[in-house]
């Protein structure tokens, strides 16, 4: 995904990506990030918990926790209810 | 039963898809009259004209028709491949789509809102801007008597040119400004939206403990 996101967005995009293991490689492809940032967003979210780096081999990979499902649930209802209410766009 | 935002949005960018559809046309037909204009006066085609300085003022007219149409198409171009993405995607959705499969496709048209914003208030502007060249290069194009006295100003349109012609510009300026109209009405909707999503920031930095920074 591309374009211009917030933070929150591409948090709860690498969240709901890694709900089965993946690589770095595969996160920053998949996201759209470079890699210094890619390792910024990771560091934040393993430090936080919302990620575990998890050891398949010679490569890591990164797996949403428990705890990560909470944000991923607020996040989807917050912008879901944009559609609730407020201007509606129709001809 | 269709999840009411998916319905929603499906909805919302079949519209707007149908509008920039729509611009697309306006700005195709104002660049092809001014150049058609342009390439007649060129042949000598347009000796008709009551006096050469209405070919003039019509040749400029058509010069401005032209940029304004190709620049049209261009604004409107750049917007619709980015909705074609968006919209493949909705599309190429079964009927069981996930949550945040939802939540995915709209913050991928955030995202590309928030791109498209600044250009969409330019197309706001040129689209009836565009459609009013049209018009007013129609008008001098069927004018076949025209002159200003102390008295005032009186012309007369020539029929054949009128009929026709007259009832395309004044469908072109007519589509303009309902596409103008519902360009707002979409930049509308989606601002409010920005402005919730900003407001809503605080929830989601306060979970992810961000607001103790």
């Amino acid at each position: 995904m591309s374009g211009r996101r917030t933070v929150y967005e591409i948090y709860w995009e690498i969240l709901v990506y890694c709900k089965t293991p993946r690589s770095f490689t595969a996160i920053i492809n998949r996201c759209d990030l470079n890699s210094k940032t890619g390792q910024e967003y990771l560091r934040f979210l393993v430090a936080r918990g919302y990620l575990v780096a998890v050891e398949s081999g010679e490569r890591a990979s990164y797996q949403s926790t428990p705890r990560a499902a909470e944000y991923i649930a607020l996040f989807s209802s917050l912008y879901q209810k944009l559609f609730d209410s407020g201007p509606e766009f129709r001809l | 039963m269709m999840n009411p935002a998916l319905s929603q949005f499906k909805n919302e960018i079949r519209h707007f898809s149908l509008v920039t559809s729509a611009n697309l046309v306006i700005g195709a037909v104002a660049s092809a009259a001014g150049i058609l204009y342009i390439i007649a006066a060129i042949l000598g085609l347009t000796t008709n004209l009551v006096s050469p300085e209405l070919r003039v003022i019509a040749g400029a007219i058509a010069m401005v028709c032209f940029g304004l149409g190709v620049s049209v198409l261009h604004v409107t171009l750049g917007i619709s491949r980015g909705l074609r993405g968006i919209k493949d995607k909705i599309d190429r959705e079964g009927p069981a789509v996930t949550d945040d499969r939802i939540t995915c496709l709209i913050v991928q048209m955030t995202a590309f809102y928030r791109d498209i914003r600044k250009t969409l208030g330019t197309i706001i502007l040129l689209g009836p801007l565009c459609g009013f060249c049209v018009f007013v290069l129609g008008i001098v194009i069927g004018l076949e008597t025209f002159s200003i006295t102390s008295s005032g100003v009186s012309f007369t349109l020539d029929n054949r040119v009128t009929i026709l012609a007259q009832a395309i510009t004044l469908a072109i300026v007519v589509s303009s400004l309902l596409s103008s109209h519902y360009f707002t009405k979409f930049a509308m909707a989606w601002n409010h939206r920005i402005d919730t999503i900003e407001a809503s920031e605080c929830t989601l930095k306060t979970t992810l403990g961000l607001d103790d920074q």
